[in-house]
C-alpha cells in the first residue's frame, strides 16, 4: 500500500532533490494554470443555487438525450479509433522499418493535417467529397458509380474528417513502441519455419499490442472531444458531447451546466486513464514484460480451443493464405503508406490551390488564379500582427514547454520516484481534456494574475497544451537513447553538466526539434484558449481566422494554411540538414568515446547490417 | 469639469426635450454632441465585410472626430464575453451582442446602463422597430430568410416557410440552422410558420408543434448549418435547393454572381445591439462610441456598405430608395417579416431555465429521438 | 597446404552444405568476396574472424536473410538461393537468442512444430524431449524473461533443434554470457552436438571457442577465407601472417631472404644479425618474395644466457606456474617467448640473452 503513495511523508522526503528540481517547473505551471482552475470548475458543478449537490450530475445522467449524446460520442470515438488503427498500423509499421532519419521526414509530413484551421480543412473536404467533388467525379469518370455517392453530411463524412485528424496521433503512438520491437525475433520466426506473414501475426503483432492499446486509448480519449468536424461534415444527427458543452459555454454562457457535463466526461477520461495506465505509461515503464497470451497448463503449452482434426485440416489453408499474404505484403505496405500520405495531404493540396484563387468565394477549381489573397494578407496590418503575435507566443511557448517538460521527461524515464505514473498521466492529460473547458478554466486563473489578454498569458496557455507532445516525444527519444555514451563520457572525466551539453543534448537534437515543432503547432493552431484569453493587444491568428470564417469563407484563410505549409517544408529542409549534421556528429562521438571502453554486449542493438 | 457639467446639462435637456421635439433631421447637426476625448475604446469588430462596413461608417470617422483611438477586437462568443465580465476583465468596451443574449446579461448586472447623455437629441427615440433600452442600443437588423437555387426555381420560387416544407412542389435537399443555437437560427419560428401558425401567435413557442413540423421536413434535411457562410455555400454547391439563410449572405452571394434567390416573406427579423460590459476599461469612450454609431447619418453610411438594416429609422431618410429597398427594415420588407421576440426567449417559466436554454435541451432531446 | 589460400578448397563428394563463389556487395562495399567452402554431414564448422570479416554475412546468407550477390549455396546438392528462410529447414540460434518474449518456454519450442502442422500430442512430446535435452524440463511454463542468460541460451538451442533441422547455425551463441558460463556452455554444446549429430556452423570471433568446439575452422578476414582446416592445422601450420597471429600467438618479425638450398630458405631478421634457416615445408610465400615475415610461436623460441652485445634483452617476465612468459627486446622488435618455468629461474629484466628460433617450428610469410 505504501509503495507509491505520495501522501506518505517519508516517501516524499525520500525523493532526491534533483528529481524535485526536474519536475518542479512543470508541476508549478501545471498547478497554476491548469490543475487548480480545472479543480475549481469541477467543484462548481457540484453546486446548485449555492448548495452542495449531486443533482446537476444526476439530472444529466437521468436525461435520455444526454445518454444518447454520450453513447453517440462513444460510438463515434470507437469507430474513429478503429479506422485510425486500421490505417495507422501499416503506416507506423512501414515507418518503423525505415532508418530513423528517413522516418523522421515522413513523420513530419504526417503532421500536415494540423497545419490548417479545421474550418478550411472541412471546406477542403467538401471540395473533395461533395457530389461534384473530385472523388465523385473520378468515380463517375471511371464508371464505378452511375450517380454521385453521398460521402459527406452523413456519418461517412464525419468519419473521413475525424480519422484524418487523429491519424497522426495514432501513427506517432504506434511508431515508437514498434521501433523497440527486436527485429531479429522475426528472423527467428522465419528460421523456425514461419513465413513472413505468419512471423508477423505470431510475433510482431502480439508484441505491438501494448502500443496498439496505448495509441488507441489516446485516440479514443481525444476523439471524445470532437465537435467542429462532425458538425461541419456530419449529418443531421451527428451531435456530440463536446458540441453540447460548447453550446453551453459559448451560446448559453452556462458554465455550471457545461462543467457538469465536462466533469462527467473528465470522469470517463480519468477512469480510462486509471484502467489503462499500464499501457499508457508503457513508454516510461522499465521492461514492459508482455503478458503471456492464452491459457497455460502445466507444461507451458497453450490449450487450443479448436478441435485438432479441424485445426489440422485448416492448417494448409492458413499456410497458403499466409503465403499469399507474404507475397502481397510489400505492395500492400507501400500502398497503405501511400494512401495514408495522400489522405493526410490531399486536403492541404486543395487548400494551396484555393490560396491562389482569384475568386472572392471558395470555388473549386478556382475560375482564375492570382496572388490577390496573398497581397491582401500581407497588406493588412491586422493579419500581419496576428501572425506575428501567434508566431511569437507559440514559439516562446514551445521553448517554455520544452524547458519544463524535457527535464520532467528525463526524470520520468531515468528516475524512480513515487507518483511517477501519476505525473506522466497529468502531463499528457491536456491532450484529452476538452479544450473549451481548459479555456474557461484558464481565463478565470489568468484574470486575477492580470495576464489574461497578454502575451504572457498566451505563452503559459500554449505551453500547457504543448507539454503533452514534448513529454511523449522526449520519453520516446530517451528510451531509444544509448546511455553507454553518457557513461563513457562520464568515465572520460566529463561532469554531469558536460555530459549533458556535449553528449546527451547533441544526440537528442532530432527529438528537441520535433518537440519544439509539435509544441509550436499545438499553440499556433489553438482556437479555444484564444477565444477566452484574447485581448486588445493579444489577438492570435486563429481568432482572426475564426472571425473571418464565421460569416463568409474567402480564400483568405487558405493563404494562412499555405504559408504554414511552406513553413513546414522549410522546417523539413532544416530538419534534414540538422539530422545530417547530427548523423556525422554521432558517428564521430561514438568513435571518440567508445574507443577505450569495451563494448557492452547489446549496447548497440541493430548496429549490425 | 467643464465637460462634465455640460454633459449633465445636455443630458437633462435632451431627456426633457425628447418628448416634445419632433425628430428633425435638419436640427440634428445643430445640436450635435461633442464626443471628443482621449485614450482608446476597444470595439467588437466582426471581421470580413461586416467589419469593413463598420470601419468605414463608425471606426474611422469616430476616431477622426473624437481623437479616441478605436481598437478593433475580433469577435468572441457570448460565453467568452460573459466569462470575461465575470472575471473582471471584459474583452470589449463596446460589445456587439445578439438580441437574445441581452436580457440575461443585463439581469445579472453584467451590462452598464447606457449613458444617453452623449446622444444627439432625438436619436434615442428614433429607434424602430426595436427601441433602445436601458442597457443596450440596437446596432443592426438582419433577417433569416428563405434562400433558394435560382437556377432551379427561376419561374416558381419558394416564397414562405410553407413552400420550404413543400417538398413535392419544390424538390431537392433542405437545410436549416442548427437548433443548438436556440433562437439565433430561427429554426423554431420557421417550423411553426410552416405549420400554419399565424405570425402574431408564434409566442410562446409550442414546442411539440414545432418539433412535429420539423419531423416532417427532417428526411429532406441534408444538414443543419453551423455558420452563416455555410448556409449559402450549400446552395451554391447544389447540395440543397432551398433553406434558411441570412439576408446579408444571400445578397453577398448575388453580388458575386451566384444564382441564389431570396424571399423576405415570413423572414425572421433579428437584431444585434451595442452594449457596454460592466467593468469595461473605457466606459465613457464606449458611451461616446455608441452615441456616435447611433447617429442616422453614420448608420446610413453603414447601410450603404453592407445590407444590414439601420436601427435608427431616420437613417432611411438619408438612403437612396433603391438601396433602402434591399434592407431588411425597409418598411414594405419589414411588414412581411416577423420580429423575433427576444422577450419570450429570455423569459423563463417558474423554476425553469430561460426559453433560449430550454430550446437547446429540447433540440438535443429531439435529435436523440427522446421527445 | 597450398600457398594460394584464395583458391577454393576442393570440396569432397560428401560435403553436405556447399558454398561456391559466394560474394556479397552492399552498394560499392564488398562484405564477402568469392568464398567457397564445404561442410560435411555431422561436422561442426566454425566461421572465425574479427568483426567485419564477413562471417555473419555468410551465415545470414546460408540462413536466407541475405541474398548472395553472386555464387551459390547448396544443401545435399539442392540450391537454397531461391528458397525463403522458412523453407530452408535450417535451425538457427541468434546472437541474443531472439526468444519470443510473449510466449512461454514451451510455446517457444513448440513454435517450429506448429508451423509444421504436427499433431498436438507429438508436439507436447517433442517439446518435452527438447527441454530434457537442454536440462530445462521444469521450465516449460516460464516466460523467457524469467530465465537466466544461460537458460535462455539453452532454450534457444532447444527451439532450433526441436524440428530436427539438417543444419544448425549458431551466431555468436555464447557471446552474451560471462566467462565461466561460456565454458560450461561450450562443454554442453559439444555434448549436444555429439548426441544429436546435427551439422552445425558456428560463427565466433573467439578463437579459443572455435578451437575447442569445431571440427574444422574457416578463418575469415576482409571478406575472404584466409585458411580452412582443422584446429590443429590452423595452429600448427598457419597459411599466412594473419592466421598465425589470429589463432594463438605469433611473433612476426620482418626478415630478408638471404639464400636457399633444396630443403630450406635462410633469412636474416631486419636490423639484426640473426639468420634463420626455415625448412621448405614451412614456407608460405612466393619464391620471388624477398621481404618476408618470420613467424614463431612464443613456445617455439629458445633462450640461453649470453654475454653478447647483439643478443636480446629481457624486458619483463611473467610467471604462469608451469610456464614463464618472457618479453624481450631484439633490436627494434619486441619478442614474446614462453619457456618452461624451471628453465628461466635466473632471468631478470635487463639481462642479455641469446634467442634461438627452432627451424622446424618457424614459418615464413609474405609481408603485407
Amino acid at each position: 500500500m505504501e509503495t507509491a503513495a505520495p501522501s506518505n511523508p517519508r516517501r516524499i522526503r525520500a525523493i532526491a532533490p534533483v528529481i524535485v528540481w526536474m519536475v518542479l517547473p512543470a508541476l508549478v505551471i501545471f498547478g497554476a494554470v491548469y490543475l487548480v482552475p480545472l479543480a475549481k470548475l469541477v467543484a462548481a458543478s457540484f453546486f446548485r443555487d449555492g448548495a452542495l449537490t449531486l443533482s446537476n450530475h444526476l439530472d444529466l445522467i437521468g436525461s435520455a438525450s444526454f445518454r444518447d449524446i454520450v453513447l453517440r460520442t462513444f460510438k463515434m470515438a470507437v469507430v474513429v479509433t478503429f479506422f485510425t488503427l486500421l490505417l495507422g498500423y501499416p503506416a507506423a509499421y512501414f515507418l518503423s522499418r525505415l532508418a530513423p532519419r528517413r522516418a523522421a521526414l515522413l513523420l513530419l509530413l504526417v503532421t500536415v493535417p494540423y497545419l490548417t484551421s479545421i474550418l478550411i480543412r472541412s471546406y477542403a473536404w467538401i471540395v473533395l467529397l461533395g457530389p461534384t467533388g473530385l472523388i465523385n467525379r473520378s468515380l463517375l469518370w471511371v464508371g464505378i458509380v452511375d450517380e454521385p455517392v453521398r460521402l459527406m453530411f452523413n456519418m461517412t463524412g464525419a468519419y473521413i474528417g475525424m480519422v484524418q485528424i487523429q491519424l497522426p496521433l495514432m501513427i506517432f503512438a504506434l511508431y515508437a513502441p514498434m521501433q523497440r520491437i527486436d527485429r531479429t525475433l522475426l528472423n527467428a520466426a522465419q528460421s523456425l519455419g514461419g513465413n513472413r506473414a505468419s512471423a508477423f501475426f505470431q510475433v510482431f503483432l502480439p508484441l505491438s499490442l501494448p502500443g496498439v492499446l496505448g495509441g488507441s486509448t489516446l485516440v479514443f480519449l481525444s476523439s471524445l472531444g470532437f465537435y467542429v468536424t462532425p458538425a461541419l461534415l456530419g449529418g443531421t444527427g451527428d451531435y456530440m458531447i463536446a458540441q453540447a458543452i460548447q453550446v453551453r459555454v459559448s451560446n448559453l454562457a452556462d458554465y455550471d451546466a457545461a462543467s457538469a457535463q465536462g466533469t462527467l466526461l473528465l470522469l470517463v477520461v480519468v477512469l480510462a486513464f486509471v484502467l489503462l495506465r499500464r499501457r499508457l505509461t508503457d513508454g516510461i515503464s522499465e521492461s514492459a514484460a508482455p503478458a503471456a497470451t492464452g491459457q497455460r497448463v502445466g507444461n507451458g503449452l497453450r490449450t487450443e480451443r479448436m478441435p485438432e482434426a479441424v485445426a489440422q485440416r485448416l492448417h494448409p489453408f492458413f499456410r497458403a493464405l499466409s503465403e499469399v499474404l507474404t507475397w502481397l505484403r510489400l505492395p500492400a505496405l507501400y500502398l497503405a503508406m501511400a494512401f495514408c500520405l495522400l489522405y493526410l495531404v490531399a486536403p492541404m493540396v486543395v487548400v494551396v490551390v484555393l490560396a491562389f484563387s482569384d475568386a472572392a468565394y471558395l470555388t473549386f477549381p478556382p475560375p482564375d488564379y492570382s496572388l490577390r489573397w496573398f497581397r491582401a494578407f500581407f497588406s493588412d496590418q491586422r493579419w500581419l500582427s496576428a501572425l506575428w503575435f501567434s508566431t511569437l507566443c507559440a514559439g516562446l511557448a514551445a521553448v517554455l514547454s520544452t524547458l519544463i517538460a524535457a527535464p520532467a521527461a528525463f526524470a520520468l524515464v531515468r528516475r524512480r520516484f513515487p507518483g511517477r505514473l501519476t505525473l506522466y498521466l497529468l502531463l499528457i492529460s491536456p491532450l484529452v481534456v476538452p479544450r473549451i473547458i481548459i479555456g474557461v478554466a484558464v481565463l478565470f486563473a489568468f484574470v486575477p494574475l492580470g495576464i489574461s489578454g497578454t502575451p504572457i498569458g498566451f505563452i503559459l496557455a500554449y505551453a500547457l497544451v504543448g507539454v503533452p507532445f514534448v513529454v511523449v516525444l522526449f520519453v520516446t527519444g530517451l528510451r531509444r537513447f544509448d546511455r553507454d555514451l553518457e557513461m563513457a563520457a562520464a568515465g572520460l572525466g566529463a561532469t554531469p553538466a558536460r555530459v549533458l551539453s556535449t553528449v546527451t543534448l547533441p544526440l537528442l537534437v532530432p527529438t528537441i526539434v520535433s518537440a519544439l515543432l509539435f509544441a509550436f503547432i499545438a499553440g499556433f493552431d489553438d482556437v479555444e484558449l484564444g477565444l477566452f484569453i484574447s485581448g486588445p493587444n493579444a489577438t492570435p491568428l486563429p481568432i482572426r481566422m475564426l472571425e473571418n470564417i464565421r460569416l463568409e469563407i474567402s480564400p483568405q484563410i487558405a493563404v494562412v494554411g499555405t504559408l504554414l505549409f511552406a513553413a513546414l517544408i522549410g522546417v523539413f529542409g532544416l530538419h534534414l540538414g540538422v539530422s545530417r549534421l547530427r548523423g556525422l556528429r554521432r558517428r564521430f562521438a561514438k568513435k571518440m568515446i567508445l574507443s577505450g571502453t569495451p563494448p557492452r554486449p547489446g549496447a548497440e542493438r541493430g548496429a549490425k547490417p | 469639469m467643464i465637460d462634465l457639467n455640460r454633459r449633465k446639462f445636455l443630458a437633462t435637456g435632451a431627456a426633457a426635450g425628447g418628448a416634445f421635439a419632433l425628430p428633425s433631421l435638419l436640427s440634428a447637426p445643430a445640436i450635435a454632441q461633442s464626443l471628443s476625448g482621449t485614450g482608446q475604446v476597444v470595439v467588437y469588430d466582426g471581421g470580413g465585410a461586416w467589419g469593413e462596413a463598420k470601419n468605414i461608417a463608425y471606426f474611422e470617422p469616430f476616431q477622426a472626430e473624437t481623437g479616441i483611438e478605436v481598437i478593433r477586437q475580433p469577435s468572441g462568443t457570448v460565453g467568452s464575453l460573459r466569462a470575461g465580465i465575470l472575471a473582471g476583465q471584459p474583452a470589449y468596451d463596446v460589445a456587439n451582442i445578439g438580441g437574445s443574449s441581452i436580457d440575461g446579461l443585463a439581469r445579472d448586472g453584467l451590462l452598464a446602463p447606457i449613458d444617453y447623455g452623449w446622444f444627439n437629441a432625438g436619436d434615442r427615440d428614433a429607434f424602430n422597430p426595436v427601441a433602445a433600452g436601458e442597457h443596450f442600443v440596437p446596432a443592426l437588423f438582419y433577417s433569416l430568410i428563405i434562400g433558394y437555387d435560382a437556377d432551379r426555381f427561376s419561374s416558381n420560387a419558394p416564397l414562405n416557410w410553407g413552400d420550404v416544407w413543400d417538398v413535392d412542389v419544390f424538390g431537392g435537399g433542405r437545410s436549416l440552422a442548427t437548433g443548438a443555437w436556440g433562437p439565433d437560427g430561427g429554426t423554431f419560428e420557421a417550423a411553426l410558420l410552416a405549420d400554419g401558425v399565424p405570425p402574431d401567435q408564434l409566442y410562446p413557442i409550442d414546442w411539440d408543434r414545432a418539433f412535429r413540423s420539423l419531423d416532417r421536413l427532417k428526411p429532406e434535411i441534408i444538414k443543419f448549418w453551423e455558420s452563416g457562410a455555410e448556409a449559402v455555400q450549400l446552395i451554391a454547391d447544389r447540395q440543397i435547393s432551398v433553406g434558411s439563410a441570412w439576408n446579408g449572405r444571400i445578397s453577398g452571394a448575388q453580388e458575386q454572381g451566384l444564382k441564389i434567390g431570396g424571399s423576405w416573406d415570413q423572414g425572421i427579423l433579428q437584431w444585434d445591439a451595442w452594449a457596454v460590459p460592466t467593468g469595461a476599461a473605457n466606459t465613457e469612450n464606449a458611451m461616446k462610441f455608441i452615441a456616435f454609431a447611433s447617429r442616422p447619418e453614420n448608420q446610413a453610411v453603414f447601410a450603404q456598405n453592407i445590407l444590414y438594416g439601420p436601427t435608427n429609422a431616420r437613417a432611411f431618410d438619408l438612403l437612396a430608395p433603391d438601396r433602402a429597398m434591399l434592407l431588411p427594415t425597409y418598411p414594405t420588407q419589414r411588414d412581411k417579416q416577423v420580429v423575433q421576440n427576444y422577450g419570450f426567449w429570455n423569459a423563463a417559466d417558474a423554476g425553469q431555465e430561460a426559453n433560449y436554454a430550454r430550446a437547446v435541451i429540447e433540440w438535443e432531446r429531439w435529435l436523440a429521438g427522446a421527445r | 597446404m597450398t600457398l594460394d589460400t584464395h583458391q577454393p578448397t576442393p570440396a569432397p563428394a560428401e560435403d553436405y552444405l556447399k558454398v561456391t563463389g559466394f560474394s556479397k556487395f552492399y552498394g560499392e562495399t564488398c562484405a564477402v568476396r568469392d568464398v567457397s567452402l564445404g561442410v560435411r554431414e555431422g561436422e561442426l564448422l566454425a566461421l572465425l574472424g574479427p568483426s567485419g570479416s564477413g562471417k555473419s554475412t555468410l551465415l545470414m546468407a546460408i540462413a536466407g536473410f541475405e541474398a548472395p550477390s553472386s555464387g551459390d549455396i547448396t544443401i545435399a546438392g539442392r540450391s537454397l538461393v531461391e528458397l525463403p528462410p522458412h523453407r530452408r529447414g535450417i535451425g538457427m540460434v541468434f546472437q541474443r537468442y531472439a526468444l519470443f518474449p510473449h510466449m512461454t518456454v514451451a510455446e517457444n519450442i513448440a513454435y517450429p512444430l506448429r508451423r509444421r502442422n504436427m499433431a498436438r500430442r507429438e508436439i507436447a512430446q517433442r517439446v518435452q524431449e527438447a527441454l530434457e535435452l537442454v536440462r530445462l524440463d521444469a521450465f516449460g511454463a516460464r516466460l523467457p524473461t524469467q530465465l537466466s542468460g544461460g537458460q535462455q541460451q539453452r532454450v534457444a538451442l532447444a527451439r532450433a533443434l526441436v524440428f530436427q533441422p539438417g543444419l544448425l547455425l549458431l551466431d555468436e551463441p555464447l557471446g552474451a554470457l560471462d566467462r565461466k558460463l561460456r565454458q560450461e556452455m561450450q562443454t554442453e554444446l559439444k555434448q549436444i552436438h555429439q548426441r544429436v549429430g546435427t551439422t552445425m556452423i558456428l560463427v565466433t570471433h573467439d578463437q579459443e571457442e572455435a578451437l575447442s568446439l569445431a571440427d574444422r575452422i574457416a578463418v575469415l578476414d576482409g571478406g575472404r577465407i584466409q585458411q580452412f582446416g582443422t584446429p590443429a592445422e590452423l595452429y600448427d601450420s598457419p597459411a599466412n601472417a594473419f592466421v598465425a597471429d589470429f589463432i594463438g600467438e605469433s611473433n612476426l618479425i620482418p626478415a630478408k631472404r638471404m639464400g636457399a638450398d633444396g630443403t630450406s630458405v635462410s633469412v636474416k631478421l631486419n636490423g639484426t644479425d640473426i639468420v634463420v634457416s626455415v625448412p621448405q615445408a614451412n614456407i608460405c610465400a612466393a619464391p620471388s618474395d624477398d621481404s618476408l615475415l618470420l613467424g614463431a610461436r612464443p613456445e617455439d623460441i629458445a633462450l640461453s644466457p649470453s654475454a653478447s652485445e647483439t643478443g636480446a634483452v629481457v624486458v619483463q617476465t611473467n610467471y604462469l606456474g608451469a610456464m614463464l612468459n618472457v618479453l624481450l627486446e631484439l633490436g627494434p622488435y619486441q619478442i614474446r617467448a614462453r619457456i618452461p618455468a624451471r628453465l628461466g629461474t635466473g632471468l631478470t629484466a635487463g639481462q642479455s640473452v641469446e634467442i634461438g628460433f627452432t627451424p622446424e617450428a618457424s614459418r615464413l610469410y609474405t609481408a603485407t
